[in-house]
């Protein structure tokens, strides 16, 4: 009977923490593009964009990336899936960029801004949480 | 030393410490709304002016040196400002205005100003056909190893600069460049390929640029933690061609980071011999903000010039575009260009 008492104390115990837990994971991002572009990108390749290492799009034209504030939930959940540990690199690298006069990412308010600014132009990338995303713009890439 | 570098990388790995601060300098301070759009100002990242794709900034330095057996200086030594200009994706203009050894004061409370001109360092136009094809033109730093394209004060560890990446050839080159960036299966290959045809609108007198240069440069950057390059230079002063080649890597694990270049200088009028030299900078990070650097340089030229440098130091960040530096510097024999002592500096990035 303890036994029985114990284990079920346990399960409760992990029933009540786990979603606490879990709650930073929980957040699904999704990076995004314009309905016309629809197709699935790599990580690498978001990567080298939000790194301006590759500034055009296979078409032609110009990659538009968009940033979220920084010490944002989906900001930080971003760099932390797309660069992990060359994340803390980052801003060593920006500072080098800067002195060859290229600049970071441009970088909107919320993650609603981030939606209707890849809904509305074709050459824009952008990443937001998934429960954000509707029909006006296509999933590029999930990331967990 | 990298024994001891080791042995302190294994304790701060053992933190997770990363290799710099975390903290993006990407926060405007001060903001004005104009008719032609918001001015901002952010740390480190210059004044945007609206709407234009103009972009003010630069960065500064001042040195605090005492060469063995000589007096101390404080020296303003280097402000430089930038202009960035892009207008359009696919063309960007990019200046650079330095002023070098604005004041000096010595231990003895005398003041001089070394150098009261500026120098046009950079200068250029950048055309984009693609990421593979992109056009440069007018004066822009040399692409031989790593450290001539980064060498401004807050972007590098130590106030004192490596020898062979100064004193074998040109820092800039005034003409063309053609040059960019391939995406195999894994990692970025960029490349580089220029060649100079013009005389610089240089201020400095002490800038002999060769007749006429060309050069390349082929670089790997993994995905991960490593990059490697080498460049090739061959130069012509006075009818006489030199060739350089060289070799470098980085390669950078948090919290330890190692960068090194190689380099061998030889042809005609190059006193009956190569003249070959290579530097080792690891670099630990010991917390988020304070870093110990250490470099052992080694240059090798014909006549009896060999010299030894070891240099030992530590670079604290205050901020990701502000970096004090201290350090001390040891020369197995006495020559000039690498004076043994003591430095010390602050660089900002503004």
């Amino acid at each position: 009977m303890r036994r029985l008492a114990c284990a079920f104390a346990m399960v409760a115990f992990v029933a009540m923490v786990a979603p606490v837990v879990a709650a930073p994971d929980a957040l699904e991002l999704v990076v995004i593009v314009h309905p016309s572009r629809a197709g699935v990108l790599s990580r690498e390749t978001v990567q080298r964009m939000y790194l301006k290492r590759q500034r055009f799009w296979d078409d032609g034209r110009a990659i538009v990336a968009i940033n979220q504030e920084t010490a944002t939930p989906a900001r930080d959940a971003f760099t932390r899936l797309v660069f992990g540990d060359e994340a803390a690199r980052l801003p060593a690298y920006w500072n080098e960029q800067y002195f060859h006069g290229v600049l970071p990412p441009i970088i909107l308010g919320s993650e609603e801004a981030v939606v209707r600014y890849v809904a509305s132009r074709s050459d824009a990338i952008g990443y937001v949480d998934a429960r954000h995303v509707d029909a006006s713009v296509a999933v590029a890439l999930r990331l967990h | 030393m990298l024994v001891v570098l080791a042995a302190t990388a294994r304790f701060a790995a053992a933190s997770n410490v990363p290799m710099a601060p975390v903290e993006a300098s990407e926060t405007p301070i001060a903001s004005w709304a104009t008719p032609i759009g918001d001015v901002r100002y952010t740390p480190g990242r210059g004044l945007g002016v609206g709407d234009t794709g103009l972009t003010l900034g630069g960065d500064l330095n001042v040195t605090l040196f005492r060469d063995e057996g000589e007096k101390a200086h404080l020296n303003l030594d280097d402000v430089s400002l930038f202009v960035i200009w892009e207008p359009i994706a696919r063309l960007r203009f990019f200046s650079e205005l330095e002023y070098e050894n604005v004041f000096d004061i010595d231990s003895k409370g005398h003041v001089d100003s070394p150098d009261e001109s500026a120098t046009v360092e950079r200068l250029y136009l950048d055309g984009s056909v693609s990421d593979a094809v992109n056009v440069r033109t007018g004066i822009f730093l040399t692409p031989v190893g790593r450290w001539n394209t980064i060498h401004a004060a807050p972007l590098v560890w130590t106030t004192s600069r490596p020898l062979v990446t100064e004193r074998a050839f040109d820092p800039s080159v005034t003409g063309a460049m053609v040059f960019g960036s391939l995406f195999p299966t894994a990692g970025t290959v960029t490349y580089s390929v220029y060649d100079q045809f013009a005389k610089p609108i240089e201020g400095n007198p002490d800038f002999d640029p060769a007749d006429h240069s060309v050069g390349g440069r082929l670089q790997y950057d993994a995905d991960g933690d490593w990059s490697v390059g080498s460049s090739y230079l061959a130069a012509r002063r006075g009818g006489e061609w030199r060739h350089l080649g060289g070799l470098d890597f980085l390669w950078s694990r948090r919290p330890l980071e190692i960068m090194g270049e190689a380099i061998v200088l030889g042809g005609e009028g190059t006193g009956g011999g190569a003249t070959w030299g290579f530097y080792v900078q690891p670099v630990l990070a010991v917390s988020p903000r304070v870093a110990l650097v250490a470099r052992y340089e080694h240059v090798d030229a014909p006549g009896p010039f060999q010299l030894n440098i070891m240099t030992m130091g530590v670079a604290v960040r205050l901020l990701s575009t502000v970096v004090l530096k201290s350090e001390y510097q040891v020369v197995d024999r006495h020559a000039r260009v690498a004076p043994a002592g003591f430095r010390a500096s602050v660089a900002v990035l503004f």
